[in-house]
């Protein structure tokens, strides 16, 4: 009996994935136990709640892989910026102290947590764990040929990858190395933009589509662009190679106009709002438009039209839109966590091929499965059960009524996205709960859009959707364009671009499936769907944080364990 | 307003501690004290937040009082290692929670007479703040907080018969004093290490001349050749290295 451990640190969003016989048995975050989104410290309690639950020894772990190499990560960025040492001298201090508080410390923990021997640290490259996270998904084992992206920020100096694989075997193709990166682009306005690096990229990606993108042009001829088979990158907009601290320049800064204050965000008829929205639009344009050409070189020189997408910049729902929609690409596929989070996916099915020759598949999309935590019987402390004769009937009366339900069923979404089992669930006939849930409820920007749930039998009523990328909408991997009859019966699920993050679910035996075939007794073949968390929080882990998101949301219903609750 | 910063981010802190405190209980109803004390918290925060964010009217001044939970670690307001209720047992965690209440409380007394919260026009939720605060702090100070303590944990303490009895051998007026001074000092020297700018500063600043003069002679040494087209290498030795 043996285990293989995958870890993801030390940058953003750290998580573990845990395999055994060739299957991903538990995924966790480590942001579910500190309680700090994005939690970036080495997921030690994570850790220990899995050599807990599985009762892990060091004669019981095969090895224990980290998703990059640490000394290529560091020498990498720490050589570019001696490059220029006057000019760029935060860097090569905040790179100095990660040498002993960064990855390089990785087996240092793995000992102290895992007694682990040294043998059993492997450490896969930043990209591959990526490429292997976005194939993990797939339903069927075949061998097929498949050309894969993967695009983030930097990982082991890289920034863009692009990997051939046909039978087990993986070809590079194509490298761009830091600092020339789209992602840390797109980080350059969401910093600019007053939102958080590594966070708020989807706001500004739901802010883009209330501006016209007239800086694209712009943008493409003198910040970035691909040309002759490269990335074109102007360092001059840009400070993230100089501060930790700030993405962008002061050229940047001169060019786009003063730096936003949140409050101009609130009037969305204001022109200050309308600025904003033209700058956020065209950085996402100018993304798209790259994204695009990069495809169509990649499937021109290989002739692959499978295509794959990971890395951070894969959660661009919308670019990824753009993608799939694109001719030449015959079978589009996004794995639900492309980002950091999932890549310790990767990094198991990395060791996992190392150490068996074989690859991760068929994964599912709900782990750990958290009642059990804490071991105090405190749900019904902190709720009272509601009786009834129809446990379905119940919440979709709710849900006719206009209620707010959370829900907190079978096992945790493994990718950012609420998929029904950590979500808050409403009607998506009323758009006033929609801006009610927003503002008042999450406490999050009146801009943002909320993503609604169908079922597969449904959706081609609603949507305009094509075979070859229908698999992504079971995890919310892409936007779709609405159908007139949506806007008509389901306005609030629609964003102002006439888009939508659909969920698809066509598993008749999950919890959601069998509420919406309840839900069609009033009318509904759609529901509203959001992360069940306020503003800044991660999503809840166990029954305390929903008391407590319930709480400071004032929410009243939660559906657990096959039975309905309310908040005391 | 650094000062709103950083009571936002002391609250927020704080109602983490509190939750910890209530998942890592193994008494529900003591877990169910943390749970409100931890709401409180997240509802000061919230307060304070929006106070700061009433505030912040010149627009250059939004990037430098960004409240971002990631920077609770390097100000020094969580620990990476452990939280409070692991690193203390209940009673060195009750005192600990007492000290940083207490001096919130002066903290929030200060603020109610300034002519700056006067301007943000708050004040009765602040009120209110006050009072939550002084309910905290009469549970943690005084001594029917520890009995009381002694009532909800009665199962866990016949169970941790030493732990008790280390406690109350421990927790005399004296210890409870030195522990208050001690967490006091802790927590001046933590903050003052993490918010003084000029002295991160000159100790980056002679890291990186440091490591840019040792770095001189291997310099050639030190280069990566640039990566080309490959085929990617899963053998065991390869996956061994880090670089």
């Amino acid at each position: 009996m043996s285990y293989i451990i995958g870890i993801s640190s030390f940058y953003h969003d750290s998580s573990v994935a845990i395999v055994k016989d060739n299957i991903l048995i538990d995924y966790l975050k480590e942001e579910s136990f500190t309680r700090i989104k994005g939690s970036s410290v080495f997921p030690k309690r994570s850790l220990l709640y899995l050599v807990k639950k599985y009762n892990l020894t060091n004669s019981k772990i095969q090895a224990c892989i980290f998703y990059e190499k640490p000394f290529l990560s560091w020498s990498i960025i720490t050589l570019f910026s001696l490059k220029k040492p006057f000019e760029r001298w935060k860097i090569s201090s905040s790179q100095f102290k990660k040498l002993w508080s960064g990855s390089l410390s990785f087996s240092t923990h793995t000992k102290k947590i895992l007694n682990l021997d040294e043998n059993k640290n492997l450490y896969a490259p930043h990209h591959m764990s990526h490429a292997l996270t976005a194939i993990s998904f797939d339903k069927k084992i075949e061998n097929k040929d498949r050309l894969i992206f993967v695009i983030d920020a930097v990982g082991d100096g890289e920034t863009i990858s692009i990997f051939k694989n046909s039978n087990n075997k993986f070809k590079k193709i194509f490298v761009e190395e830091y600092p020339n990166s789209l992602g840390l682009f797109y980080s350059a306005v969401t910093d600019y933009l007053g939102y958080s690096v590594n966070e708020g990229e989807y706001k500004v990606m739901g802010l883009a589509s209330y501006g016209t993108p007239i800086y694209k042009d712009y943008i493409l001829e003198n910040i970035i662009s691909w040309k002759n088979e490269k990335l074109f990158f102007n360092l001059k907009w840009f400070d993230f190679d100089k501060n930790p601290e700030k993405t962008y320049s002061k050229i940047f800064e001169d060019f786009f106009g003063k730096i936003p204050h949140k409050k101009h965000f609130s009037n969305i008829k204001s022109s200050e709002f309308k600025r904003l929205a033209n700058i956020a639009a065209s950085f996402q344009t100018a993304l798209e438009e790259i994204l695009k050409k990069i495809v169509s070189w990649a499937i021109k020189k290989t002739g692959i039209t499978n295509v794959y997408f990971s890395g951070g910049v894969a959660l661009n729902s919308r670019a990824m839109q753009k993608i799939a929609e694109m001719e030449v690409v015959k079978k589009f596929t996004i794995p639900p966590s492309p980002s950091d989070t999932g890549s310790s996916i990767g990094a198991a099915s990395f060791g996992n091929f190392v150490l068996n020759k074989r690859f991760l598949n068929q994964t599912s999309l709900f782990f750990s499965n958290n009642f059990f935590f804490p071991k105090t019987n405190i749900l019904l402390q902190l709720f009272d059960e509601i009786k009834h004769d129809d446990f379905f009937g119940y919440i979709s009366r709710l849900i006719s009524q206009n209620q707010y339900v959370c829900t907190f069923v079978d096992g945790a979404e493994i990718g950012p996205r609420a998929l029904g089992h950590r979500s808050i669930l409403c009607s998506a006939k009323e758009i006033s709960l929609k801006n009610d849930l927003n503002r008042n409820k999450k406490g999050r920007e009146h801009f943002r859009p909320m993503a609604p749930i169908v079922q597969k039998e449904n959706l081609s009523r609603y949507f305009y959707t094509k075979k070859k990328y229908q698999h992504n909408l079971e995890w919310m991997g892409m936007t779709l364009n609405c159908k007139e009859l949506t806007l008509k019966h389901y306005p609030s699920c629609i964003h102002v671009d006439k888009t939508s993050r659909v969920q698809v679910v066509s598993n008749k035996n999950l919890f959601i499936y069998k509420l919406l075939n309840k839900l069609k007794k009033y009318n509904h073949e759609l529901i509203l769907n959001t992360s069940f968390n306020f503003a800044g929080d991660p999503i809840v882990f166990d029954y305390i944080d929903c008391y407590t998101a319930m709480k400071k949301m004032g929410l009243n219903y939660l559906v657990t364990e096959n039975k309905i609750f309310v908040i005391k | 307003m650094l000062a709103l910063l950083d009571f936002s981010y002391a609250e927020y802190s704080s109602g983490i501690e509190m939750l910890q405190a209530a998942k890592l209980s193994k008494n529900s109803k003591l877990a169910r004290g943390f749970i409100d004390h931890s709401l409180d918290e997240f509802k000061h925060t919230a307060f304070f937040l929006n106070c700061l964010k009433t505030t912040l009217n010149s627009q250059n001044l939004e990037l430098h009082y960004k409240f971002d939970t990631k920077n609770l670690y390097y100000l020094g307001f969580l620990s990476e290692k452990k939280f409070l209720f692991e690193k203390f047992d209940l009673y060195k965690f009750a005192t600990f929670v007492g000290i940083n209440e207490k001096q919130a409380l002066l903290l929030f007394k200060k603020i109610r007479k300034s002519n700056f919260l006067k301007e943000i026009s708050d004040l009765k939720k602040l009120d209110q703040i006050i009072e939550e605060e002084k309910k905290h702090l009469n549970e943690t100070k005084s001594d029917d907080f520890f009995h009381d303590y002694d009532q909800l944990i009665s199962d866990e303490v016949k169970h941790v018969k030493h732990a008790t009895e280390f406690s109350k051998k421990y927790f005399n007026n004296f210890k409870r004093q030195y522990w208050n001074c001690s967490f006091w000092l802790a927590n001046k020297f933590r903050h003052f290490l993490a918010r003084n700018k000029f002295l991160n500063n000159l100790f980056n600043l002679l890291i990186s001349y440091l490591i840019i003069i040792l770095s001189i002679p291997f310099k050639g040494a030190l280069k990566i050749k640039n990566r080309q087209e490959n085929d990617i290498d899963f053998s065991i030795e390869k996956s061994r290295l880090i670089l």
